[in-house]
């Protein structure tokens, strides 16, 4: 079996500048980002927010995720030992044309998945080269 | 005790939690979503692969007792204190 690189636990990075109208710690979730023909592809690790918790909102070409993590299961308990249980905040600037009354969005395992299919005059044309 | 492991993206069926003497050990394996399309990636910033965390336990655990829940990415394992653990009232006899 080919072993596939180790993963290790990494410092959560806290998010700057913009202050939210909601307080508490909110860190930048680590994405992955596929282009295709059709649309954009989106990832976001937010481990601990299920679907009602999560907000997505594409304005003036920005696309902004939030995630709060319900801090429930921490109630009555002292912790010993915390790393982290925090909210997710991050922003991307969208290049493409997007067609945002097609976006899907779901959770799964704590993770988003963003679906964001380019419109129509955005995808790449092939051109039909007339012979003589 | 309440352990609570943050494991976006990891299938529960993938997990795996053993326990040895006082050290409990939790491992898995995250894939990567597999793309259809031919894409091409602007970010990859979440890592994927086989993972392992132990951590030492104190001795006053009942590990037989242990449950493991997984919901929204987020593991939680319980492990119960254990009888001998719990604090105990004396009851004093007069004469």
């Amino acid at each position: 079996m080919i072993r596939d690189q180790e993963i290790v636990t990494k410092e959560k990075q806290q998010v700057e500048g913009t202050e939210k109208t909601r307080p508490g710690r909110y860190f930048v979730p680590d994405v992955d980002i596929a282009e295709t023909d059709d649309m954009l592809r989106l990832w976001a690790d937010m481990p601990g927010v299920t679907d009602k918790d999560v907000e997505i909102v594409l304005k003036d070409n920005v696309l902004t995720i939030t995630g709060m993590v319900d801090a429930g299961i921490y109630n009555q308990l002292s912790p010993v030992y915390t790393e982290y249980n925090v909210n997710y905040y991050r922003q991307f600037a969208m290049h493409e044309h997007i067609d945002d009354s097609r976006i899907k969005a779901r959770m799964r395992n704590g993770v988003l998945e963003l679906e964001l299919p380019k419109r129509e005059e955005a995808k790449p044309r092939r051109i039909q080269v007339e012979g003589e | 005790m309440v352990a609570i492991a943050e494991l976006p993206g990891v299938e529960p069926e993938s997990l795996n939690i053993s326990s040895q003497g006082r050290t409990l050990t939790i491992s898995g394996e995250r894939r990567r979503e597999s793309l259809t399309d031919s894409a091409g990636y602007h970010r990859r910033e979440r890592p994927y692969g086989e993972f392992s965390r132990s951590i030492q336990l104190p001795e006053t655990l009942d590990l037989a007792k242990a449950s493991a829940t997984c919901t929204a990415g987020v593991l939680t394992v319980r492990i119960p204190k254990a009888e001998a653990a719990k604090p105990r009232q004396i009851a004093v006899h007069g004469q």
